[in-house]
């Protein structure tokens, strides 16, 4: 446990070390956001949004924004640089599991993304659209731990995207791919449950309602606690996949010769 | 006719300055504050044709700065420079003809393509004509013996055979004056020292000018008969090899274990009966029974230092070292 | 017109040094495609549940659509190294290139290919039915065409520019990456949909500082929508050669600024 702490922290001081590109960042998700937003501001005046109205879709779109720096991970964990300079071949040698160590990193880099953009932007879009705070400390109860296992959920997905780069020097087409569906499928445009039938289904599917739909709609009060299982399934089915991907590359290194 | 001349060249950086203590992180987040860095400061430096100079200093010195300054990559925060009369910045596309460049630790040639191929494109962006192409390759495949890897992918060349290749590319437009920013980095000794051999036959054959920068001081005496030294910017010499060799003399390192814990302290100095001319004999480090002094051979014999350190005990083990010369330049300067 | 040729040797050369990586190649197409359609389903999804956003009907978002699009894949097609220019700020590829006897910006653009067939085959086709839906619907005559391909044109222009000025910030700040997420990403999602949509702040943004609302929104509300008049069509011009020349201009003294990477 100290170990992922101590990459953690490291994770989070890399980061610390560009402000001129964080706050181009910030700027550039306030953009989206108030696109979006403005979107549906133009929408909700000529069409009753089923649920939501006018006002929830709002802040539907606002909580999005938020939420989102919490699952945008680095591509591949940094895993594609480590294969390149042969650094992988150490870090299997080490007595932390690969996993462990790339998530762990990874975690501080989010931590600093949640501290940094997420709250500013959470504390921006109470102010300038409304975006409710829940005095209910149950919706709180279960908002939280859906937004742990989104976070959860990007980084197992982004490890095994950064395995790929053991085969393909083009893994970070994955990364852009994983990110292109996480755009449709999460939620992320509006609430999957608007979506045309067929894609209904291909959304429910994924893992990707995990990141949006599922956490915003248990934050605005649409969804019922029972909504955190499928985030739950979906965490002990990527650490299974995780596991496996590891293995592959444990036996993949073997055979290169490390 | 100097080939190339610097006048008062300098470059500063404008760099951000991290902060330091409570909050650091928050902190630096909205720091705005620069420093300015002085990489060069008024550099003036010539260099005639048909010479073979060695330009070194320790990392950081400026080397790579001033390099790139010479060859138009970087335009100068104050000053000038000439090559074959033009300036690189404002002529920079005049000045490319006339120079050849290789970066020791980049290529310029096509990573993914035979050898052969890259020299059909710089041959086009060079707007050579097919004789002409003709003649240069026939020329380069001779002096640095390209033939055997003519149509191997460049990233499967050895790192000795990659750098043929550079010289080989630099060369094709057949430039007067050369200009090498560490060319055998990373090399084993044989592709050192066929690399050496390669540049002499360059400069002795063919005239070229070359401007060399190294780590490698084996390069430097094989191959310069000038020496620039730089170090914090500043250019501190500027002569023959020898000359330089006389200035710092032959400092040397002397170790020696006694039998019993020795009283001798760092920083101490010892023969205080010496004559002057004999220069000073300093403890540098003390471990328990071992002792280093240093020295210069040029003002005192070994023998001799010997003798004042046996004052102090028995001794039981000697080691004579000589440090790197690098070391030497920036430690004396 | 020599540096012409050079330009088509060096693009050859480019896809030949990308073919050698056969696999590799199609792989990165084929995801491509993945995400230009995933890009697109988004916009379809969000049609789909609402039909017209604010007197726009899904033909004429789709043609918005279609021109962005277009001008955006013919300028990635050339200027990919512009797009992706910090590589060459960071690991010292501008090196190399200022050692070339050509012009330096012509050397940056021929130094990177990115084969965009399959995204411009895609927007392409998202502005032909469109276009051909609004003729046929009689919303939009045959000059529609001409029109169009000008704007497509000048889109490419401006997107190019845009690009470039980006670029050229990178050689105070070294990093462009995240600033071309703004200029570039942003600006592409906001202009998907008609500008009228957005609050006086964002659209006069996307008319001034990153006149992306010049690429198709200007243009449109002449050829499609005919609620503006005729002189959109010289000022969406105007606004492609202004962009141009502050880029270009930008990029002229950033590269005296150049830093290189120190060792």
């Amino acid at each position: 446990m100290t170990a992922v702490w101590v990459l953690a922290r490291s994770g989070y001081e890399s980061r610390l070390q560009y402000t001129a590109s964080h706050a181009a960042r910030t700027v550039a998700s306030i953009i989206f956001g108030m696109i979006y937003i403005s979107i549906w501001q133009g929408i909700g005046e000529q069409h009753a949004l089923q649920g939501y109205g006018r006002e929830g879709m709002i802040a539907y779109m606002a909580f999005n924004q938020v939420i989102l720096w919490l699952t945008v991970t680095t591509h591949g964990l940094g895993l594609e640089d480590r294969v390149r300079t042969g650094q992988i071949a150490l870090d299997l040698v080490r007595p932390l599991h690969l996993f462990v160590f790339a998530a762990g990193k990874e975690a501080g880099s989010i931590a600093y993304n949640a501290l940094f953009t997420a709250v500013p932007l959470y504390v921006l879009y109470t102010l300038l659209f409304g975006l409710p705070v829940p005095a209910d400390p149950l919706i709180w109860l279960w908002t939280l731990p859906a937004l742990l296992m989104a976070a959860y959920t990007a980084v197992c997905i982004s490890y095994c995207i950064g395995v790929t780069a053991l085969w393909t020097v083009e893994s970070r087409w994955f990364s852009l791919l994983n990110y292109s569906l996480s755009f449709v499928l999460s939620g992320f445009l509006m609430p999957v449950a608007w979506m045309p039938g067929w894609l209904q289904t291909v959304s429910r599917l994924s893992p990707y309602p995990v990141f949006n739909d599922i956490p915003t709609r248990l934050y605005l009060g649409h969804a019922a606690p029972a909504a955190l299982l499928a985030p739950a399934l979906w965490c002990v089915l990527l650490s299974l996949a995780c596991l496996a991907a590891t293995s592959a590359v444990r036996r993949k290194v073997e055979v290169q010769g490390g | 006719m100097a080939m190339l001349e610097a006048t008062g060249l300098s470059k500063t950086f404008a760099t951000a300055v991290p902060k330091a203590g409570k909050l650091r992180e928050i902190r630096t987040l909205f720091s705005r504050e620069r420093k300015l860095v002085t990489a060069v400061k008024s550099l003036d430096l010539s260099v005639a044709e048909g010479e073979f100079v060695g330009f070194i200093g320790p990392n950081g010195a400026g080397k790579s700065t001033t390099i790139k300054m010479l060859c138009g990559i970087l335009h100068p925060s104050a000053g000038e420079v000439r090559i074959g009369g033009l300036s690189p910045q404002r002529d920079r596309r005049r000045v490319a003809r006339d120079i050849g460049v290789v970066f020791g630790q980049r290529s310029q040639l096509f990573w993914d393509l035979p050898l052969k191929d890259s020299f059909d494109i710089l041959a086009a962006i060079f707007r050579l004509g097919a004789a002409e192409k003709r003649r240069q390759l026939s020329k380069l495949e001779e002096v640095l013996q390209l033939r055997e890897f003519w149509d191997t992918p460049v990233r499967r060349l050895s790192l000795g055979q990659r750098m043929r290749g550079d010289l080989a590319a630099a060369l094709l437009h057949d430039p007067a004056l050369l200009v090498l920013d560490e060319p055998t980095i990373g090399m084993d000794a044989t592709a050192k020292r066929q690399i050496r051999d390669h540049l002499k036959l360059l400069n002795a054959e063919f005239g070229k000018t070359v401007l060399l920068t190294t780590h490698d001081m084996d390069d430097i005496e094989t191959l310069c008969e000038r020496v620039m030294v730089i170090s914090r910017g500043e250019l501190l010499y500027d002569g023959g090899l020898e000359r330089l060799r006389a200035r710092i003399g032959l400092p040397t390192t002397v170790r020696v274990t006694y039998a019993r814990e020795t009283k001798l302290t760092p920083g101490m100095r010892i023969g205080g009966g010496l004559s002057d001319a004999a220069g000073e004999v300093a403890v540098t480090d003390v471990q328990g029974r071992e002792a280093a002094v240093s020295c210069n051979r040029e003002h005192i014999g070994v023998m001799e230092v010997l003798r004042l350190l046996s004052e102090w005990g028995d001794i039981v083990d000697i080691r004579v070292e000589e440090p790197e010369f690098e070391d030497i330049v920036s430690r004396i300067y | 017109m020599n540096w012409i040729r050079i330009s088509w040797m060096l693009y050859r050369v480019n896809v030949r040094a990308r073919m050698q990586y056969r696999l590799s190649f199609l792989l990165t197409t084929l995801l491509a495609s993945l995400v230009t359609v995933a890009e697109f389903l988004g916009l379809v999804v969000l049609l789909h549940a609402f039909g017209a956003i604010k007197g726009w009907n899904v033909w004429e978002i789709g043609y918005l659509y279609g021109v962005l699009m277009t001008a955006k894949y013919v300028y990635r097609s050339f200027g990919s190294a512009i797009n992706n220019f910090e590589p060459y700020l960071v690991n010292g590829l501008l090196d190399q290139l200022l050692l070339r006897p050509m012009p330096l910006l012509l050397s940056v653009v021929t130094s990177r290919t990115r084969m965009v067939g399959g995204e411009l085959l895609q927007s392409l086709t998202v502005l032909g039915v469109c276009l051909g839906r609004l003729m046929r619907d009689g919303t939009a005559g045959w000059t529609a065409v001409p029109a169009t391909l000008l704007i497509v044109c000048t889109g490419t222009v401006i997107m190019f520019a845009v690009g470039l000025a980006t670029a050229a910030v990178g050689f105070w700040t070294t990093r462009t990456e995240d600033l071309s997420v703004l200029t570039d990403n942003a600006s592409t999602t906001a202009c998907q949909l008609p500008l009228s949509l957005f609050p006086d702040w964002l659209r006069t943004l996307l008319l001034t500082v990153i006149p992306f609302g010049f690429i198709n929104y200007v243009p449109a509300m002449f050829i499609v929508k005919g609620e503006w008049g005729i002189w959109t069509i010289p000022a969406t011009v105007a606004a492609a050669a202004l962009a141009l020349a502050a880029a270009l201009a930008l990029w002229q003294v950033g590269v005296r600024k150049y830093q290189s990477t120190g060792t």
